[in-house]
């Protein structure tokens, strides 16, 4: 899980199962609050952001064709080539 | 006095337009027959968007001063309007309702919230409701 959007996926994932009664809400609550600490280290990053009054570049909330598209021009041209 | 072609009643002059063959009422329930059998509304219309946003354009500024005195003239009732429109956000758990949220949590401005933190804190808040649910 690398991006806000597989999170969602799975949150998702977990609220149908939860929905469903496949899983016990305690199970539940376990995986929502790890999701909680992923996305409070998001906001945190996202704060850091604004007050630094620059555009967030965080890798966690981009989308994932520009993560693809930026993985496939790393892997073509090295490293460095994203990194703007 | 005149007879409807379409219900056949007997109804005075002014019962019609003009010198239509249907009554009023019977152009009326046709008129929401046709609206209600449309599955894309007339104001829903592509062109007809691009007809709003260019009218809302040319006209925003008085468009916001009448809100403004509307406000100002019924207080009571902007209120009762937005407390509706909070109440369904919260619901629906709409964008506008969780990006406010995450906003006010993180002292930011709503714009500075991003999109994909506001889907997966929607989410978040879904399975968060169904838990409690599942507890009382």
């Amino acid at each position: 899980m690398n991006t806000a959007s597989e999170l969602r996926a799975e949150l998702a994932q977990v609220f149908a199962q939860l929905k469903a009664g496949e899983i016990k809400p305690g199970e539940a609550a376990e995986l929502a609050n790890l999701a909680g600490k992923m996305i409070a280290s998001a906001k945190v990053q996202v704060e850091y952001y604004a007050l630094r009054n620059e555009p967030p570049e965080i890798g966690f909330l981009k989308d994932d064709a520009r993560r693809a598209g930026e993985d496939a021009v790393r892997k073509m041209f090295g490293d460095d080539t994203c990194a703007s | 006095m005149k007879t409807c072609r379409t219900c056949n009643q007997t109804k005075p002059a002014d019962a019609y337009r003009g010198t239509r063959s249907a009554c009023r009422e019977c152009e009326k329930a046709q008129r929401r027959e046709w609206y209600a059998a449309q599955a894309v509304k007339p104001h829903q219309r592509p062109e007809m968007n691009a007809y709003y946003r260019q009218w809302y354009a040319a006209h925003a500024e008085s468009v916001k001063a009448r809100a403004v005195e509307w406000t100002k003239a019924n207080p009571d009732k902007r209120r009762d309007v937005c407390r509706e429109n909070t109440a369904r956000q919260r619901a629906k758990l709409s964008d506008a309702y969780v990006r406010r949220m995450l906003a006010q949590e993180m002292g930011l401005r709503c714009k500075d919230v991003p999109q994909p933190l506001v889907e997966v804190q929607r989410e978040l808040l879904k399975i968060k409701r169904c838990i409690r649910e599942h507890s009382i």
